[in-house]
């Protein structure tokens, strides 16, 4: 299935915690004048300036991996096989997170992209390696978790994703599609044009791509 | 179909990846196309297509796409690399597939594998750590 063609412009925000309610706020509201305080989604400019900030990068976070919805993270125990006995682990690079896909990122032989709506669970999983209640397998040098998803570890702490339930596989071409539709905001006539002298992304390649730019933003 | 894609540290001229990179496919130079990443204004595919991308920063601030179609065997990801590293005296830097953190580097004189800065990574700068 291939995404609807939208407008160049269909898809304004950069999912940054820009997406509240979407009413626009006019100098004055919320100011202590008399008449109620605004609110932006959860942020209530009645609560004076310090509060919406926090709000607002709670919110910021919120869009981020390991932000500050995420799970308490458990301190290091020598005691967990592999790599979290030893080291914090961190979120996986944005490359594989869907809504920080740009297309700066070169495209690899096999790419692992996390689905938006995956996020919350890979923050838990992260939690349950470091706390031992993840599988390691040394063979493969990988944790697997009782979501069924596989997760290796780079030296830094950083998880790689590898396999599993919300995650997608992509090859080269696929990629290179979905970056395309990422910089053309979705308009499949564009991606498609903008990369139609290029043989190793057939006009094939937009539809698994069109499949998870479905989720993108979402 | 051939599907490569990696980073530069510096491009060169359009005009000479032309010739280079039919000479390195051996294919005809009518049969290259080499422009910007995406902005290709559309028309039949080439044999070869060479696209571009400024990165706008780090130690390898070019993304370097090569497609080319079944007419064209070889040479593989790292010989075409290493075969454009000899000619323009550059370092590519190619992914591997089962690491954020584990690059590939060419030079005219060396392949090794060699680890980024993560967190540079992340804003998509690409540093040798």
């Amino acid at each position: 299935m291939t995404p609807k063609p939208r407008g160049p412009h269909g898809n304004g925000g950069d999912g940054n915690g820009g997406d509240g309610d979407g009413t626009p706020g006019k100098p004055g509201d919320g100011d202590g004048s008399g008449s109620p305080a605004k609110k932006y989604g959860d942020i209530d400019a009645g609560k004076g300036v310090t509060s919406a900030h926090e709000a607002i990068k709670k919110r910021a976070d919120a869009g981020r991996p390991g932000g500050a919805d995420a799970p308490a993270q458990p301190t290091v125990d020598p005691n967990v096989p592999g790599p979290a006995g030893k080291i914090q682990l961190r979120p996986p690079s944005d490359r594989h997170q869907l809504n920080r896909v740009t297309p700066k990122s070169p495209a690899k032989a096999e790419n692992t992209i996390i689905l938006p709506e995956t996020r919350d669970a890979v923050r838990q999983d992260i939690a349950d390696i470091q706390a031992g209640r993840a599988r390691w397998d040394p063979d493969s040098n990988s944790y697997v978790t009782d979501s069924g998803r596989r997760y290796k570890v780079e030296s830094n702490g950083t998880v790689f994703p590898v396999d599993g339930p919300g995650f997608v596989q992509l090859n080269r071409s696929e990629y290179k599609a979905l970056q395309a539709l990422i910089r053309f905001n979705g308009d499949v006539d564009a991606a498609t044009a903008s990369v139609a002298r290029d043989p190793s992304i057939p006009p094939e390649s937009f539809d698994k791509a069109g499949e998870v730019y479905q989720h993108y933003k979402k | 179909m051939l599907s490569y894609s990696f980073l530069l540290d510096r491009l060169p001229a359009p005009a000479e990846l032309h010739g280079a990179v039919a000479e390195v496919f051996g294919v005809s130079p009518a049969g290259v196309y080499v422009g910007a990443m995406y902005e290709d204004a559309g028309g039949p595919p080439a044999t070869v297509s060479c696209t571009y991308l400024d990165l706008e920063g780090g130690e390898f601030r070019w993304r370097f796409d090569l497609g080319a179609d079944d007419t064209v065997t070889g040479p593989a990801e790292p010989e075409a690399a290493a075969a454009l590293c000899r000619r323009f005296g550059l370092r590519a830097l190619l992914p591997t597939d089962d690491s954020d953190e584990w690059w590939r580097l060419i030079t005219a004189d060396e392949d090794r594998r060699v680890a980024v800065d993560l967190d540079e990574l992340n804003e998509d700068r690409y540093v040798l750590a």
